[in-house]
């Protein structure tokens, strides 16, 4: 699992979904989260955080840059490469899957989602990556 | 939930054909199935629902004759899914790799006492089904509420009064390669103010613009829950839509006077809140 401590980038257009997303990582025990509304304005705050970022947990669908693009960006920049990158969306298509495990996703996480399902599939994500 | 019968039977419903299980499905289900499924090849219906009210085992014995069976249906234009799946064996075939030899509708809710195919009626089992079911879904796992179906209600433009509080809607346009319509999340300021509690944790005591997004967002998940197990079938095609919050004191809900109307009541031990489908009329879609 992710140390707790990691700075979180939480990405989505609604208010309530990063409110929804930050109260489920908070009960899974993480505490310092930074938000943004869409993948431009992800990129801008996780490309100059300090300390960086450690977790990104971003939408699929937004304005201006989708969450794919935003992966795709953050992939392109060889400093972050590993940082973990999970995707929230409300569909599941068996292609969308594939093109997120082309552009290097850590992990997929399909709405409606709890605690469970998130803590599970930050610890699968985790494993893969050790 | 209606008992099991005590074998394998088909039951014709408009266009579709409803075959119910015996308890376990085991190799002689499986047997009857083979032989039977030829018949139904032969006097073809649109969709095939295998509907597993009360079935308690499906043994691997079994789905042999369910995969040569999903074959032969795809060699076909007749459709097929699957109803009232207990979880556990809807877990058990996904595990097993044969989700989409089963093609489950998720839910067990035996909902609505509708059918595919009549006249009078645009709506279709599915189609109904897997709204009640993400409906169901999206609100047991995202607000932690358990969410108890009632029966579902068409109605008539003519008839159609508010008789119900609304505080808040999210309305989506449907759009499919079968009907266009509208799907409408309504609640009461009430019911939404603490289901938002629930979900998010944050107490309110009006609807403001913070928080009215939420009757959007769970319209979406809704919606997204319920397009993954239509777009599995031909002919549904649902697109990503974004949804219309519109909240207020003084707010009616009316639909097209094209539409027909089917009214889902969900219950919860925060309140009531609905769900209405509205879908145009077959001759409004053929002009």
């Amino acid at each position: 699992m992710y140390d707790l401590n990691t700075r979180v980038l939480i990405v989505d257009d609604m208010l309530t979904m990063r409110k929804l997303v930050q109260k489920v990582l908070k009960d899974i025990g993480f505490t310092n989260f930074v938000e943004a509304t869409d993948g431009a304005k992800a990129w801008e705050a996780f490309s100059s955080a300090s300390p960086p970022i450690g977790l990104v947990i971003s939408d699929w669908n937004m304005p201006n840059c989708s969450g794919l693009d935003f992966l795709k960006r953050v992939r392109a920049d060889g400093r972050f490469a590993k940082t973990p990158f999970y995707l929230v969306t409300a569909e599941s298509e068996m292609s969308q899957v594939v093109e997120a495990v082309k552009a290097g996703v850590s992990g997929y996480i399909v709405k409606p989602f709890d605690m469970v399902t998130l803590k599970g599939k930050l610890e699968e994500g985790s494993k893969k990556a050790a | 939930m209606s008992a099991s019968p005590a074998q394998l039977s088909a039951i014709e419903e408009g266009k579709n054909l409803r075959i119910r299980f015996p308890t376990v499905v085991d190799q002689a289900v499986s047997n009857q199935l083979s032989i039977e499924s030829k018949s139904w090849l032969l006097n073809p219906c649109e969709v095939l629902i295998f509907d597993f009210s009360g079935v308690t085992e499906i043994k691997n014995q079994s789905y042999r004759a369910f995969v040569n069976l999903h074959q032969l249906l795809s060699k076909t234009t007749i459709k097929h899914c699957s109803v009232n799946l207990d979880p556990k064996i809807a877990h058990q075939l996904s595990a097993d790799g044969l989700h989409n030899v089963f093609n489950p509708i998720v839910g067990r809710s035996p909902l609505p006492q509708v059918t595919a195919g009549d006249s009078k009626n645009p709506f279709d089992l599915v189609l109904v089904n897997s709204f009640c079911a993400a409906t169901k879904k999206t609100f047991e796992i995202q607000a932690q509420t358990t969410v108890n179906i009632h029966k579902p209600k068409l109605v008539r433009l003519s008839e159609k009064n508010n008789d119900y509080p609304v505080g808040i809607v999210g309305i989506m346009n449907l759009s499919t390669d079968k009907f266009r319509g509208s799907l409408t999340l309504v609640f009461s300021a009430e019911v939404f103010l603490k289901i938002y509690e629930r979900m998010i944790g944050e107490k309110h005591e009006t609807i403001s613009s913070d928080i009215e997004d939420a009757a959007g967002e769970i319209l979406n998940i809704i919606y997204g829950a319920a397009k993954t197990e239509l777009n599995q079938i031909p002919g549904y095609n649902l697109v990503p839509i974004l949804p219309t919050v519109l909240s207020g004191d003084k707010l009616i809900v009316r639909q097209h006077p094209s539409h027909t109307i089917i009214q889902l009541p969900f219950e919860t031990d925060l309140g009531t809140f609905f769900v209405e489908i509205a879908v145009e009329k077959p001759a409004a879609v053929a002009a």
